[in-house]
């Protein structure tokens, strides 16, 4: 078969027994695989700019806490309204940490920490202190320049963690 | 030769796990089953699929106020009636205007997380419930998502809702 016939074949297959087998089960990985393993996500909205864009398309690797914990500085996806809608955060406490914020700078159990993410912060956010309880984390968007009002932020189960991104 | 021994693999395998499954539903159903199947049963007597008669609806809203214990306690804020203790007659009463109102509705349940104790009466479940309905008087579809609370007492071997309340999934 010289290289003319296999990109014919390549392109048109002959529609056998074998190729509808393959197909089928082409179909049936690449479904399960994106259904269940790397979801696509499309983000919408800004609370995690600049790193994460709006209107962009993403993907959710589930596997990550298969092997491990939820760790602080994670960028996770959490099951918000159901399966369909996803918030896009950042781990920022764990269960039992106090957490913060004061003039815009987050204290996690006293101290401030160092966030090189975060490109957006008019140092206008104030919380008072909190504890995060026990089988939640505490997550926050990186885009600290909007109202803390708007942003949707704060102490999550981790059941809700559907897993991380991959781009 | 092969392909008889596939078949044969295949048919010890599907019997194995449908064997497994059936005794599992028959005889090892634990309390967290029970109240995600009273659940299921609860969103399928809710679903409205198209035009229905007065009589049948009754019987809808009864069969779905059967699913609350006899005094249940809601928390629900800014839902007509929502707040307070409610008699099954009140729930029935209020799912037949819920079913005249809507053409066509239904409550799906999601990410149900389940409290219980063995041999405990008592259960706590958070799920988030959609409520998704076509309003008979305009074809503006509605679509609702809440987080809730559900507290349930188990009485004659059936799991009844006692409390609903509104929940925050995520708390600044």
């Amino acid at each position: 078969m010289d290289i003319r016939e296999k990109i014919n074949a390549f392109v048109f297959p002959k529609m056998n027994r074998t190729f509808a087998i393959r197909l089928a089960i082409t179909v049936a990985v690449c479904f399960l695989f994106f259904k269940f393993v790397c979801k696509p996500v499309f983000l919408s909205g800004g609370s995690m700019e600049p790193n994460y864009h709006d209107k962009t398309l993403n993907f959710c690797w589930t596997p990550t806490y298969l092997f491990r914990s939820p760790r602080k500085g994670d960028v996770v996806a959490l099951r918000y309204e159901g399966d369909r809608v996803m918030l896009l955060k950042r781990i920022v406490a764990n269960a039992g940490d106090t957490v913060e914020f004061r003039n815009g700078t987050l204290f996690v159990n006293g101290q401030a920490v160092r966030e090189p993410y975060v490109k957006y912060n008019e140092g206008c956010w104030n919380l008072p202190l909190r504890k995060v309880a026990p089988g939640c984390v505490y997550v926050v968007g990186d885009n600290r320049g909007m109202p803390i009002e708007q942003h949707k932020f704060g102490e999550i189960r981790k059941s809700r963690i559907e897993g991380t991104l991959l781009l | 030769m092969k392909k008889k021994l596939l078949i044969a693999v295949l048919g010890v395998v599907t019997l194995s796990v449908g064997g497994f499954f059936l005794w599992k539903y028959l005889f090892a159903e634990s309390p967290e089953t029970q109240i995600r199947r009273t659940f299921q049963e609860l969103s399928a007597t809710v679903k409205k699929s198209g035009k229905e008669g007065l009589i049948v609806a009754m019987e809808k809203a009864r069969d779905a106020a059967a699913f609350f214990d006899e005094v249940c306690t809601l928390k629900l804020d800014r839902i007509p009636h929502g707040v307070g203790a409610m008699s099954r007659q009140n729930i029935t009463a209020n799912t037949l205007t819920l079913r005249n109102y809507f053409q066509t509705m239904k409550i799906t349940f999601y990410d149900m997380e389940i409290f219980v104790e063995k041999e405990s009466p008592e259960a706590l479940v958070t799920f988030t419930a959609v409520f998704e309905g076509n309003p008979a008087s305009s074809g503006r579809q509605v679509k609702e998502t809440k987080e809730m609370d559900a507290g349930l007492v188990r009485k004659e071997d059936r799991w009844l809702l006692k409390s609903l309340a509104f929940r925050d999934v995520i708390r600044k």
